[in-house]
């Protein structure tokens, strides 16, 4: 996956679920990590928040997983 | 843990007052307890604004969040006009009143948000729930309606009556998409959060048909009608409790990245 997609599926799932004003910071956040990493820390997140299977729904809808 | 703390006491408090006040205030009560009653609303009200401004009207969430809260206003003008009529002008209300109206469009407003968040998520209703639901529905009007229907009153009074069945159906619904959207986040955070706003919409459900059962005694403003209120404190509450915990979330999340970036 292009790395910069990554980085703007991560930002729109976290607007998405949290406001535009937090994804802006996320995104930014991710701006200079690894494809890797971004996917193990919003996992992480969308999984505390979401629950694990709302989460997998999520990262799979904005293309962050593969089924 | 402090949200917790806080709602739980308004609850109690504002339940004690209902509950043991008469006696020490006499004829100020009905003033008193209709005043106490718009804090929790009004509370419920401002944390559902900040939310709505959080996501901003433009996100899905966002949308949800601004019918509910446009939902709360309009309760709270039905409440306040409420406390007009019965405590300031102390006249007899001429049913249906401008109150009704708004009661009515409050209801629609609040299903409009529910159904929203409900389509978000994507959950599905199994085709049996489908089936009862729709039995329950016709059931629910038909019983509802025929206690309302008053061969006496105006067509007008009777169609509210009947607009009161049909918005006591939205708030079944309300209910059943709060707690499928409660469901589709088991094991995370805002499980909790959608089953409180599932518990507040059973609350007003049930609020809505005790009136309609003691609807004499409700109107006549008996000591122990009036404490049907304490139901609908319970949804103003609960909703408080249920949207301020999903801001705190919000806030969490967002705190982490700047903990991280400094």
């Amino acid at each position: 996956m292009d790395a910069q997609d990554t980085k703007q599926n991560a930002s729109n799932l976290i607007s998405a679920h949290f406001g535009y004003l937090i994804g802006e910071k996320y995104a930014n956040f991710y701006k200079n990590k690894d494809d890797q990493t971004i996917v193990s820390s919003i996992s992480g997140l969308m999984e505390e928040v979401l629950g694990p299977e709302k989460a997998k729904e999520e990262m799979l809808k904005h293309h962050l997983i593969s089924s | 843990m402090w949200a917790k703390i806080f709602y739980g006491a308004m609850f109690l408090i504002i339940a004690a007052s209902y509950l043991f006040t008469q006696s020490l205030i006499g004829d100020n009560y009905i003033l008193f307890t209709n005043i106490i009653y718009q804090v929790p609303l009004l509370v419920a009200l401002v944390v559902v604004g900040n939310l709505t401004r959080a996501y901003g009207l433009s996100s899905p969430h966002g949308l949800s969040f601004g019918l509910i809260t446009l939902g709360l206003v309009v309760w709270l003008g039905a409440e306040f006009l409420w406390v007009i009529y019965e405590s300031v002008l102390q006249v007899e209300v001429i049913y249906p009143s401008p109150a009704d109206f708004l009661y009515l469009a409050s209801y629609v407003f609040l299903f409009l948000g529910f159904t929203n968040e409900w389509k978000i998520g994507g959950s599905r209703f199994p085709l049996w729930l489908c089936w009862v639901l729709c039995l329950v529905v016709l059931i629910m009007m038909g019983l509802m309606f025929n206690a309302v229907y008053d061969e006496t009153a105006t067509d007008m009074a009777n169609m509210v009556s009947l607009a009161y069945s049909v918005a006591d159906v939205l708030v079944l619904i309300s209910a059943i998409f709060a707690l499928f959207n409660a469901r589709q986040y088991e094991g995370g955070r805002l499980y909790g959060a959608w089953f409180f706003v599932f518990i507040g919409s059973v609350a007003t459900l049930v609020g809505d048909i005790l009136v309609l059962v003691f609807m004499d005694a409700y109107g006549e403003g008996l000591f122990l009608a009036r404490q049907i209120n304490l139901l609908w404190i319970v949804t103003f509450v609960a909703f408080g409790y249920a949207f301020t915990s999903i801001n705190n979330i919000i806030k969490d999340i967002g705190s982490r990245v700047v903990a991280k970036t400094s």
